[in-house]
């Protein structure tokens, strides 16, 4: 990565300078240009907010260069609510010693030149120079790493979608086939979606197919009762189909109620019934 | 204030609508409305038209409930109309499943629940007007087989 970042330059400012790379360099120009050179962005403060350092990630990172920041105030770097109050949050530090978020890691935002506010993660340490007390910051750039959160929400949500569709197979009737494991979440999402649908599509039967759900147990049968529960108050019918000798043994083994809604063993029988229930409009 | 909530009469059918922004006395002064409606009229049915709701509290589902079986009492058939899902939703979250009263889609479908049927007169009579006729033969009854 070394190869990224400029080649080392004498700064103007003499006592803060990098590293000459001379022969003849010592201890502290190998920790000032260390600094300079670190790939996290390094801001340093003193007790009025002025800014009194930043390495050469921060002025990346910021868009600023080092002669627009150094001696104004921290908070040109920083978002909306905090911009404001940041001189009264180091003011309440020097006053009562309460740290807040001194010697934390946390999430926040900052503010480049061009006015882009971004994610950032931010870590404030203190120290003493020459009995002047310093406040240092590390910051990391988030704006990836969020977006890649982003993405990974947005992708779950396809698949959660894509696992529990709702079809339209004739007038008036919709599916729901539920297949593989059905646990608390999916259950509720389909259900959510399924009496959506049926609102929007002014559909008068849903139709519940468990033929592909491995193991039937409680809760998903107090889901299947919930919705059609539901499905009653607005007005529309609901059956069940899939039923197998093994999930009716479970059905009737764990006590589930299930005289709410119709049921059938197979999907084509309930597709009878329901087609039935809408031409004859005795849904209701 | 008076705003009580019309009861209105479609052909010898009742008809409340509940809209959205209810006080709590407009919904107390429902049974009563109602009640009153049906001993005057003798109506065999009753539609309670929720389409408009997009809020039902503890309180109007609890008096919606009650109408219905009050009027039942009657010997008036009842049927819950149009509640959108949400509603739905709320409703079963606060244990408010209102078990023993009908439900139909729309206004439509609750006519038919009650054995009525929407039908346009003859163009000659009067080109305008739908009437409402008796519906015989109909599946009537609840939907539960």
């Amino acid at each position: 990565m070394g190869h990224q970042f400029p080649p080392p330059k004498k700064s103007a400012k003499a006592g803060s300078a990098p590293a000459d790379h001379g022969p003849s360099f010592d201890r502290a120009d190998l920790f000032a240009s260390i600094v300079d050179y670190t790939a996290d962005a390094i801001i340093a403060i003193n007790e009025a907010c002025e800014v009194e350092y930043l390495n050469r990630a921060a002025e990346r990172l910021f868009g600023y260069g080092r002669e627009e920041v150094l001696g104004h105030n921290i908070n040109m770097l920083m978002s909306k609510p905090h911009q404001e109050r940041h001189d009264d949050y180091v003011a309440t530090y020097l006053r009562t010693g309460a740290k807040v978020i001194l010697d934390t890691w946390r999430e926040t935002e900052g503010r480049k030149k061009d006015g882009t506010i971004f994610p950032i993660e931010l870590g404030v340490r203190e120290c003493w120079v020459a009995d002047r007390r310093i406040f240092t910051g590390i910051v990391r750039d988030l704006t990836a790493l969020k977006k890649a959160q982003e993405e990974v929400a947005r992708k779950n949500a396809d698949i959660r979608e894509l696992s529990t569709p709702v079809i339209n197979v004739a007038d008036g009737v919709l599916v729901l086939p539920l297949i593989g494991t059905v646990d608390s979440a999916r259950a509720r999402d389909s259900m959510e979606m399924a009496i959506t649908r049926m609102a929007q599509d002014k559909a008068a039967v849903l139709i519940v197919d468990i033929t592909g759900v491995p193991a039937f147990d409680t809760m998903v049968a107090n889901h299947i009762i919930s919705m059609a529960t539901c499905i009653r108050l607005m007005g529309g019918h609901s059956i069940l189909t899939g039923i197998s000798p093994a999930t009716a043994l479970t059905i009737v083994g764990l006590g589930v109620d299930l005289s709410m809604l119709s049921t059938r063993a197979t999907l084509a029988q309930g597709l009878e019934l329901a087609v039935d229930l809408v031409r004859n409009g005795t849904t209701g | 204030m008076s705003e009580a909530i019309p009861v209105l009469g479609v052909g010898p059918v009742l008809l409340v609508s509940i809209q959205n922004e209810l006080t709590d006395r407009s919904v107390s002064s429902l049974h009563r409305a109602v009640l009153e409606r049906i001993q005057e009229t003798g109506a065999p049915a009753l539609l309670i038209d929720v389409t408009a709701s997009e809020v039902i509290d503890t309180f109007i589902g609890r008096i919606l409930s009650e109408t219905a079986r009050m009027a039942q009492l009657m010997n008036t058939d009842v049927v819950l109309v149009g509640m959108q899902p949400e509603v739905a939703i709320t409703l079963l979250e606060m244990g408010l499943e209102i078990p023993n009263v009908r439900t139909a889609m729309s206004l439509e479908k609750g006519l038919e629940a009650v054995g009525y049927r929407i039908t346009k007169i003859d163009d000659d009579a009067n080109p305008s007007v739908a009437d409402i006729t008796e519906s015989l033969g109909t599946g009537v009854g609840d939907a539960k087989d």
